[in-house]
């Protein structure tokens, strides 16, 4: 029964196209974040995509392993170093220690959201060794700052720091681009991919109505149980399937095209978590937990557009509640209501950004003095969602009445 | 094994599709005629569990036919009158899709779909899409998903509309085979269809079962005799206007026309045997005229 409820969603001319279009989504996002990577060149121009890829795989290597004081310190002195024998032009050299330095950049700076490129000409070896501490000192300030009081209560505050120093240091770095942009690019694509997921299995009850099969469906021995327990799972397996092939293509494209190296290396020594980073994973992990969030998403909004199909029989209005949460997304964002804001710490979508939920910035559910950072939350809350619909889905469409 | 419905009655808000009607069905082939609206289709989808009555009930053996759930639809084929089907699957796929929800086991819903094709004279379509297939072919296909499971009761809503007349006497055989050790409720416009094949005759008016027995019985009830007669064309407007008038055929010598009357309408009309065409006339006047002008 599964089989052929899968067979007749993939038989549309629809399906075809949309599996079109979640490949051109996939190649398309692929293009784009690979050529956006960049590195200086060594004629003062800007290498770019592979060439870039090529220039930091190969310079990278020398820094790579636990950034601790010895690393930090050889990478101030290289820097002064450089400078003094290249002067300007010397940004190709720096190639080779710049995640160390970009870290420097973010740290050694007056206050949390500043940025200083050059901070690492200014420091010393020895105030170098002081990364960790001093990153310690931003934040700290930061949630005391005006704004840091605004956004996160005391419980939250504390709570931050709290897992802040119990991240394990020193952190691992070395070239990471590959798993970076597998995770990042991913998240991206996933956002264009999963309404596109959904549309697929968006006529999966509507159309019986639609197509006035219904009563032949209904009048079947297993019409009001088992062939409406396969209508979602064939569904359910549709988009997990396709979910997963399209992670595995995207993963084997990009690791092959940007390098698998760098998988043990611990997200905090990279720039999106540095700051906010409240999670001690490596890559790998960190991609093992995307994977785990996305699924969560797709297969929400999978269902989701399945409870519409079913309780509707309108496959147009299925196929647009695929777009709902991310309509809503933007009207939030755009709203100037600011007790809206705090909603959007609520949106899927999150599962799909990991790179962003594994800051704090990402927020925080408080019940009471307990503090839970929103990406377990979301994980929870759309898990169980997920978790809850089917047999919803189920119960409301055994009891439909054909037309 | 019977079917027994006991004052089923269905309302849609303020209209009562079928009112109180009572019978029971026992093996054989049944015939459901009646004008459109007469409530044939409601009672159809009913007995096949997809409307529920909004009183009264429907038994298989003494047992609730919607308590009995799967295990009485297991014995059900229906073809409805609109026929639904999915356009991109194969005459094979959805055979055999169809075949699985109605709980077949894939090997023998294998051999079936192939039994049926060949029987319906799909055996050559069999890796078209449905899309593809021309109306008489879908409908055959309906036919075939109909008999997939070798149903104890089969429900037929207009089976035999858009076939040519040579798959109709050949759909016709197949039912009269079939309907020996089963029970088939069909229901068509086309009245010679439902003589051949059906013994027992239910005529279904505003909601209700107006009449039942075979075509001698309900016949015999009629108190109009039926005339055949040539008029000239003036005299044959004038008829009828004021007769039912079953047939009307134009002859080298005038107008042809078949009339129910008590006595005979004019001068030299010949008595005739009653068929269910004038049965279906008697019963229905005009409104009925009207309707099997459709078809």
């Amino acid at each position: 029964m599964t089989r052929y409820e899968i067979k007749k969603l993939f038989s549309t001319a629809g399906s075809k196209l949309a599996l079109l279009l979640l490949l051109a989504i996939l190649l398309y996002t692929a293009f784009s974040m690979i050529s956006s990577l960049s590195c200086p060149g060594p004629e003062g121009d800007m290498l770019r995509g592979l060439e870039a890829v090529a220039a930091m795989r190969l310079s990278q290597k020398d820094y790579t392993g636990p950034m601790d004081e010895a690393m930090l310190r050889r990478a101030v002195e290289e820097n002064a170093r450089l400078n003094a024998l290249y002067g300007d032009s010397a940004v190709w050299y720096k190639t080779a220690f710049a995640p160390v330095r970009d870290l420097i950049s973010w740290t050694f700076v007056p206050a949390y959201r500043d940025f200083d490129y050059y901070a690492i000409d200014r420091l010393s070896p020895g105030e170098a060794a002081g990364l960790y501490e001093r990153r310690a000192a931003l934040v700290r300030d930061y949630l005391r700052s005006e704004e840091g009081a605004r956004l996160y209560s005391q419980e939250e505050a504390a709570y931050i720091l709290r897992r802040m120093e119990a991240l394990e240091t020193p952190a691992a770095v070395g070239y990471t681009k590959g798993w970076d942009t597998l995770i990042q690019g991913s998240g991206l694509m996933l956002i264009l991919a999963s309404p596109v997921l959904a549309y697929l299995v968006s006529g999966l009850f509507s159309q019986e109505r639609a197509l006035r099969a219904d009563a032949i469906f209904f009048s079947s021995r297993h019409g009001r149980k088992k062939a409406v327990a396969a209508k979602v799972k064939a569904g359910l397996l549709t988009v997990s399937g396709l979910y997963l092939l399209l992670e595995l293509i995207w993963a084997v494209l990009i690791l092959s095209l940007l390098g698998a190296e760098g998988g043990g290396c611990s997200v905090q020594a990279n720039i999106f978590s540095w700051r906010g980073g409240l999670y001690d994973l490596s890559f790998f992990e960190a991609w093992i937990l995307h994977l785990a969030c996305g699924a969560i998403g797709a297969l929400f909004l999978a269902c989701l557009t399945m409870l519409v199909s079913a309780a509707f029989n309108s496959t147009p209005l299925a196929a647009a509640a695929a777009f709902l949460p991310t309509l809503l997304t933007v009207f939030i964002s755009a709203s100037s209501l600011s007790g809206l804001a705090r909603l959007l710490y609520w949106m899927p979508e999150g599962l799909f950004l990991l790179r962003d939920e594994l800051s704090f910035e990402a927020g925080f559910l408080q019940l009471g003095p307990a503090v839970w950072p929103m990406l377990p939350v979301l994980m929870v809350f759309y898990g169980l969602i997920c978790l809850a619909l089917p047999p919803c889905l189920y119960q409301i469409y055994r009891k439909k009445q054909p037309c | 094994m019977e079917l027994k419905l006991t004052d089923v009655t269905k309302n849609f808000k303020e209209l009562t599709a079928v009112d109180h009607v009572s019978y029971s069905f026992g093996p054989g082939a049944y015939g459901l005629l009646g004008v459109n609206g007469a409530g044939k289709t409601t009672l159809m989808r009913m007995l096949c569990t997809l409307l529920r009555p909004s009183a009264g009930s429907i038994e298989l053996n003494g047992q609730d036919i919607f308590a009995l759930d799967g295990e009485y639809r297991a014995k059900l084929g229906y073809l409805p009158q609109d026929f639904g089907f999915y356009p991109d699957l194969t005459v094979r796929d959805y055979l055999l899709y169809i075949a699985s929800i109605k709980g077949l086991r894939p090997v023998t819903a294998r051999q079936r779909s192939r039994e049926l094709v060949e029987l319906t004279g799909l055996s050559k379509a069999l890796d078209r899409k449905m899309k593809r297939l021309s109306g008489g072919m879908k409908r055959r296909v309906g036919i075939a998903q109909a008999l997939l499971n070798d149903p104890e009761i089969l429900v037929l809503d207009e089976p035999t509309a858009g076939l040519d007349p040579g798959e109709r006497i050949r759909f016709r055989n197949l039912l009269s085979e079939i309907a020996r050790d089963r029970l088939v409720l069909l229901s068509t416009h086309i009245v010679s269809d439902v003589e051949y094949i059906a013994g027992q005759i239910l005529l279904m008016k505003d909601g209700q079962i107006a009449a039942s027995g075979t075509v001698e019985e309900l016949t015999r009830q009629m108190d109009l005799g039926v005339w055949r007669c040539v008029v000239p064309y003036r005299q044959a407007e004038e008829l009828l206007r004021r007769y039912k008038v079953a047939n009307i055929r134009s002859a080298p010598e005038g107008t042809e026309l078949r009339i129910l009357a008590e006595r005979a309408p004019v001068a030299g009309a010949v008595p005739e045997p009653p068929t269910l065409e004038d049965l279906f006339l008697y019963t229905f006047g005009e409104e009925g005229n009207k309707d099997h002008d459709k078809v």
